[in-house]
Formats: C-alpha cells, sequence, structure tokens
C-alpha cells in the first residue's frame, strides 16, 4: 500500500487541475468536521449541510491556503465560521420554551437544589439540560461557550478561529458566561431556589 | 441555589459528552457530487443543455416528417379531408382563447 500523500502533495495535485483528489482532504476531515458541526447543529440533516459548505468552501478558496499554517486549522477556521454562520441564521428557532422542563431534568435540579455536593454531571438530565440551555444563547455567546468552555480551547486560538481579536473574544466569554446565568435563573424556578 | 455551582455542573455534563465523530454511509461522495455541480462550468452546462435540445429537436422533426409522408402516400381524396380536419382543430384550438373573449358580454 503506498504511503498517504500530505495535504500539501494533494492540494499541490489539485490546484493542478485533479479536482478528484479532493476526496482524500474530505475523506481525511469529515469526521472531525460533522463531530464540529454536531455542536451547533442537532438535526443530522443541517450535520451535514454545514459540513458539505466548508468543503465546498475549501474547494473555491483553497487557492487562499498559503500553507504558512497547517491545512487543517485553515479549514477548522472555515468550519468555525460556517458553524456561526448557521447559527446565525437560526436565531429565529432559539424560542424553546424552557419552562417545559422533563420529569427527569425536574428532579435532576431538584436533587442539585436540595445537595449540590452529591449531583452529578454524568446524569442523562443534566446533558439534555444543558444542550436546551446552549440552545436559548445567543450565536456568539453559543460559540464562546462552546469553543472556552466545551472544547477548551485557548483565548489566542479562539481568536484566531473566529476573526476576532483577543479582547474582544474576553469580553464575550465574560458576556455568554452572564448570559447563561440568566438563562439559568429563568430555569431554576422560586421552589429550587 | 448557588448559580455558579450550577452553571459548572452543566457546562461538565456537556464536555462530559462529546459529539460523535460518526461518518454517514458515502458522505464523501454526497460531498464529491455536490462539488461537482457546484462548478460545473456554466459554459459546458449550457452546451449539454443544448445538445440535448437537439437530439430532441431532430426527433420531433422526424417523427412529424414522418406523419406528413405517411399522409402524402394516400390517394388526394383521401388525404384532403383529414388534413383539412386536423388543421380546422388545430385552428379551432389556437383561437379558443380568443374566441371566447370575443363573446364576452
Amino acid at each position: 500500500m503506498p504511503p498517504e500523500a500530505s495535504d500539501l502533495e494533494v492540494i499541490v495535485a489539485i490546484r493542478g487541475g485533479d479536482s478528484a483528489r479532493f476526496e482524500e482532504l474530505v475523506r481525511r476531515y469529515q469526521a472531525r468536521l460533522l463531530a464540529t458541526a454536531r455542536r451547533y447543529a442537532r438535526r443530522e440533516a443541517e450535520v451535514e449541510d454545514i459540513v458539505q459548505e466548508v468543503f465546498l468552501k475549501a474547494f473555491s478558496k483553497l487557492d487562499s491556503w498559503r500553507g504558512d499554517a497547517p491545512f487543517e486549522h485553515w479549514l477548522m477556521r472555515l468550519a468555525v465560521r460556517t458553524c456561526y454562520d448557521f447559527l446565525r441564521s437560526h436565531q429565529r428557532n432559539r424560542e424553546h420554551n424552557l419552562s417545559e422542563l422533563t420529569d427527569e431534568e425536574a428532579t435532576w435540579l431538584e436533587k442539585f437544589a436540595r445537595s449540590p455536593d452529591t449531583s452529578t454531571a454524568d446524569a442523562d438530565a443534566a446533558r439534555t439540560l444543558v444542550a436546551k440551555v446552549l440552545e436559548q444563547l445567543s450565536p456568539p455567546n453559543r460559540l464562546i461557550i462552546t469553543l472556552l468552555e466545551l472544547e477548551d480551547r485557548p483565548v489566542k486560538e479562539i481568536a484566531e478561529l473566529t476573526g476576532w481579536s483577543v479582547p474582544l473574544v474576553k469580553v464575550r466569554a465574560f458576556r455568554a458566561r452572564a448570559e447563561m446565568k440568566k438563562i439559568l435563573l429563568r430555569l431554576t424556578p422560586e421552589k429550587y431556589l | 441555589m448557588n448559580l455558579d455551582r450550577l452553571q459548572r455542573t452543566l457546562l461538565e455534563a456537556a464536555r462530559q459528552s462529546p459529539p460523535t465523530d460518526s461518518v454517514p454511509a458515502a458522505f464523501e461522495r454526497r460531498v464529491m457530487a455536490r462539488l461537482r455541480t457546484a462548478t460545473a462550468d456554466p459554459l459546458a452546462l449550457w452546451g449539454a443543455w443544448l445538445w440535448r435540445s437537439a437530439v430532441s429537436a431532430c426527433g420531433l422533426a422526424l417523427v412529424t416528417g414522418a406523419i406528413s409522408l405517411a399522409q402524402s402516400d394516400l390517394p388526394a381524396d383521401e388525404t384532403e379531408p383529414t388534413l383539412e380536419l386536423a388543421s380546422t382543430h388545430l385552428e379551432d384550438a389556437l383561437f379558443a382563447p380568443a374566441a371566447s373573449s370575443s363573446e364576452n358580454w
């Protein structure tokens, strides 16, 4: 079996007119991009649309990749910006009613209010609850919470991925946490307080 | 309730369940197919469309030619009423909207 060609070799071939070789790049990065898109879109059809769009953009802008940074970083920047565009275009779909907690979520919250030390984060109810909370956040706040808190990326890297300045990332992170707290406050009726 | 703590616990819950990186079947082929459609040369598309229309136009010309040839093979007294009838029907069909509009009152 011949050794796998590097990203640079594949890209040179594509630039030379062999566009069919783009499939190698798709196969190489599709899993990672799908996982990234699943953080922002719930429906699988939306996830696939986002990733297809990322690859289309990558193909059409391939000439702008200068090779001074790994291709993967360049592709992730495109992915993050496409996911952000997706969040902005679906902003109106955020009208999820938070008062509609499932029985499991309400029970988990009640337990947490009684004894936060024994409440675990690995419960299914906690996971569905946080998904609902994240869906309520505005697009920039959701993006920053995802990159900073869930993916644990440094501020500088977030600035590179989003194209925002480092101070702006910090300001937005502060606002995002504040917005999340506001949502949690709405979520926790007086009986839990 | 301690909101800071709730926030931390919920974020921890989200961190503990990262999204799956599973790939749908033949996803790369779908991407490549979409890429081919999206990057298709408009001139090539127009050319392909032109060839397709040319083929169907030739087919139509052959069929109508064959019909008219078949009718011309018949004796004159048999073809004329048929042709006349056909042309009358065609004329009626073409001028039907105009005829009905003139009857509006």
